[in-house]
């Protein structure tokens, strides 16, 4: 008897474990996952102050991490419009989410054009940039981004991960969307991370 | 098909069939319901740019009855200076310089399942070679994420709920002007 309330407890441990959260993130969870929170580079404002700048989300919030240039005409925006888009669905849990936005062309993204474009999608979000592109790298490695520019034809084409990272407040890297992930699908995700953070 | 070249009837019906044929191909002497446009072109939009943007993409869908191309694409030189037929690719290990570039890649993350290695290959873009083949009866969509107009060099940001002229020029048929409406996101 005792042995068959133990089994039926344990069961129920089990299953009050897995219940209610049946449904699966649209992104993907690695494993083991990340954890970027030594990772930090260069927060720039427009007048090319910067300071140093951890990827940690505010207590109880998300940060929302992406690599990408601005000459981008594609992917860059469709994937920042869709941030926006999200974050806006989410109304006052918005307020817990943040966004950084890491350039991996910082010859042609100065700090001012680099802000402006970013806060034109997320207006306060942080504008990341490296000269020190061992730093870089190494962020770069630590999301498992990758990120360049090659000769083709002679011209310099760039390319770079198109993901979308969730990082939370330990700065344990969550979720990854890939590029194409709609903004509904992000911003369920994103209500959910917010109701367990 | 009504030619408009205004020749009289001594013309024979073999000659009138063998000038219908050259008009088709020229693509300058059919009317309006013929081969030059039996091309249709809908969800003309474009995304809204930062003003820190140089660059912004025109997408659409094109369906042409009759295998066609899609040559070239052009804009008012007061809105954009060049319009590029690209296409947003993953890139491929074989398109990597060299072992550098896979080292770069290498994820230090084993556990990572196959499809999410998928899913993190860098991505780049390119300009379709030749034109956009438009086989016939076929819709090709140009879409965030594939295929794209890329507008160079644009004169002033794109605004939301403008418009402006996009001129696209084709192997086969008629040239055409539609108009693209600027939009926050994808209609």
């Amino acid at each position: 008897m005792t042995r068959s309330i133990a089994a039926l407890l344990a069961l129920l441990v089990v299953a009050t474990a897995c219940g209610g959260k049946a449904e699966p993130f649209v992104g993907y969870a690695r494993n083991p996952t990340p954890n970027v929170a030594d990772v930090a580079l260069p927060a720039v404002e427009a007048d090319g102050s910067e300071t140093e700048f951890a990827f940690r989300a505010q207590d109880d919030g998300i940060l929302l991490v992406y690599f990408g240039y601005i000459s981008c005409p594609d992917v860059c925006p469709t994937t920042l419009a869709d941030v926006r888009r999200a974050v806006g669905a989410l109304g006052d849990a918005g307020e817990r989410t943040d966004l950084a936005m890491i350039t991996i062309d910082t010859e042609v993204d100065t700090p001012e054009i680099l802000t402006g474009y970013v806060r034109s999608f997320i207006p306060d979000a942080v504008a990341v940039r490296s000269v020190d592109d061992d730093r870089l790298r190494a962020a770069a490695d630590a999301f498992g981004a990758d990120y360049g520019k090659e000769e083709v034809d002679g011209e310099a084409k760039v390319f770079h991960t198109g993901s979308l990272y969730a990082v939370d407040p330990i700065g344990d890297l969550v979720l990854t969307w890939p590029f194409g992930t709609s903004s509904d699908d992000i911003r369920g995700d994103l209500e959910r991370l917010l109701e367990e953070a | 098909m009504r030619l408009t070249t205004g020749r009289r009837m001594t013309v024979t019906l073999a000659g009138l069939a063998a000038m219908a044929l050259v008009a088709a191909g020229c693509g300058d002497t059919v009317d309006a319901t013929a081969a030059g446009d039996g091309i249709e072109i809908t969800g003309v939009w474009a995304r809204t740019s930062p003003a820190q943007a140089s660059n912004g993409a025109t997408y659409l869908q094109i369906t042409s009855e009759s295998a066609d191309r899609l040559v070239s694409a052009s804009v008012s030189s007061d809105v954009a200076a060049v319009v590029e037929i690209h296409e947003t690719v993953a890139m491929d290990d074989s398109a990597m310089d060299d072992d550098e570039a896979m080292e770069d890649d290498a994820m230090e993350d084993d556990a990572m399942e196959d499809d999410a290695m998928e899913d993190e290959h860098a991505m780049t873009m390119r300009e379709v070679a030749g034109g956009l083949v438009l086989p016939a009866g076929e819709t090709i969509t140009l879409e965030p994420g594939g295929l794209h107009l890329m507008m160079l060099d644009l004169v002033s940001p794109l605004v939301p709920d403008t418009s402006f002229e996009l001129e696209l020029t084709f192997e086969v048929g008629e040239p055409r002007t539609v108009t693209v409406e600027v939009l926050e996101d994808a209609p």
